[in-house]
């Protein structure tokens, strides 16, 4: 099945840039059951042959679409950002088979048409992981502090000891740690505190955690995460001077902090394989 | 209190029945979203909803408006009265001590021994450098 890249196409944004860099990895990971063909002219499309169009920041991309539509209606969208819901996409969605989208919102949550998945990992996670008990901290944080939340998470883990925490200037800023040494950072952290995204309770910092088998201690305001994936066992909070006391009593527990690193892990990895499932089936390959 | 009437009208219904404070706020977001007076109810609001980070951040941001006199004048608002500026910095020290957060609430106990905004929002920016009117990222997400 034929599948173009299109959020850097003819477009040079933060954005467009980072899902090209960034989300490959999650995407072709999700499509595992697929057999892609990358193709990077639609052109190469053949009439009404089914496409996959990964793409992001729909807004003012209408004419991509409507070239497209001449080649084939027979087009599946994978809708990366849009982390606000603002983006204008009616036109789009109405012509897209099937649309994969990121950052659910209340609409979409009831909406057949359109499937809600994660955000995903950023590229380059390392695999062979460490058993939890082996990891040095106990905590990290990594990241810009760039509202209360996070300031608050800073200040209610002082009390965790052996933690790591690291505060970027900006996103993306050059003070940021590589993607290999990020990635070294979880692989030896046991609870990985996630507060919510700049708009969107999703960040990618979840999947980086449960990538890196770390346990996720997430932010989860209007109980977004109970609805977004219900029955899963990450721990959830309101408040960070909930998660300070959470983590010390698993820390003071072997095995209930075995138990719960097993329970997320292998929930996680059910998660995905049904994901992948959900891929296969709905462009019936 | 509010120098906007219809601002000052939402603040007055806030506890008639059927009165519906997010409603309201999205009415009006278009025309006032950046305006200090709109940002202290949206603070209000979020508190009520129980999202009190995203309260305090607006918050916080309504106060640096109130002291940036050139993103004033280009957008023909003006500053906060004294009053409400007052009433910011009461539901800031409620929402500093919901959380528990000491450090934070500190600033506000020195805040209210100098009454220096500016030295306050210093001490703000200085701790959490993001909530700006400029941040790039948040520009980009949108």
């Amino acid at each position: 099945m034929k599948l173009f890249w299109n959020t850097n196409k003819n477009l040079n944004t933060f954005w467009g840039n980072y899902h090209s860099n960034n989300s490959r990895e999650w995407i072709f990971y999700i499509l595992k059951f697929v057999n892609i063909d990358e193709i990077d002219k639609i052109e190469n499309i053949s009439k009404d042959e089914k496409v996959i169009i990964v793409d992001s920041e729909l807004s003012g991309k209408e004419d991509f679409y409507k070239k497209l539509l001449l080649k084939t209606k027979n087009i599946f969208l994978i809708h990366l950002g849009d982390e606000g819901g603002t983006e204008n996409k009616n036109y789009i969605y109405n012509n897209c088979i099937h649309i994969w989208r990121t950052f659910c919102l209340g609409e979409f949550f009831v909406n057949k048409k359109i499937t809600c998945i994660p955000i995903g990992y950023k590229n380059g996670v390392l695999k062979n992981l460490k058993n939890i008990d082996d990891k040095k901290y106990n905590w990290a944080f990594l990241g810009t502090v760039h509202g209360s939340s996070r300031f608050d998470l800073l200040y209610h883990h002082q009390k965790v000891k052996n933690g790591f925490s690291r505060a970027t200037k900006k996103f993306g800023s050059k003070d940021s740690l590589s993607s290999v040494e990020y990635y070294e950072i979880l692989k030896d952290t046991k609870f990985l505190p996630i507060p919510h995204g700049y708009y969107h309770p999703e960040t990618y910092r979840l999947y980086e955690a449960l990538e890196s088998g770390c346990i996720p201690v997430i932010e989860n305001p209007q109980n977004f995460f109970d609805k977004f994936y219900p029955g899963s066992p990450i721990l959830k909070i309101k408040l960070w001077k909930e998660s300070s006391d959470i983590i010390i009593s698993y820390l003071e527990d072997k095995k209930k902090i075995n138990d719960l690193s097993t329970r997320i892990n292998n929930w996680w990895k059910e998660y995905k394989k049904n994901l992948q499932n959900n891929f296969k089936e709905t462009l019936d390959v | 209190m509010f120098k906007i009437s219809k601002l000052q009208n939402l603040h007055n219904s806030i506890n008639k029945k059927n009165f519906n404070l997010q409603n309201e706020l999205a009415k009006y977001r278009k025309e006032y979203d950046l305006n200090p007076e709109y940002l202290f109810l949206m603070g209000f609001f979020l508190k009520i909803e129980n999202r009190p980070y995203l309260a305090i951040d607006a918050l916080i941001l309504s106060l640096k408006i109130d002291n940036d006199e050139i993103f004033l004048l280009k957008k023909n608002y003006e500053k906060c009265s004294d009053d409400l500026i007052k009433k910011k910095i009461d539901l800031l020290l409620e929402l500093f001590i919901l959380i528990k957060n000491s450090d934070l609430a500190n600033l506000i106990n020195k805040f209210k021994k100098n009454q220096n905004l500016e030295f306050f929002l210093k001490d703000i920016e200085e701790i959490m450098p993001g909530i700006n009117l400029n941040n790039p990222t948040s520009s980009s997400r949108k």
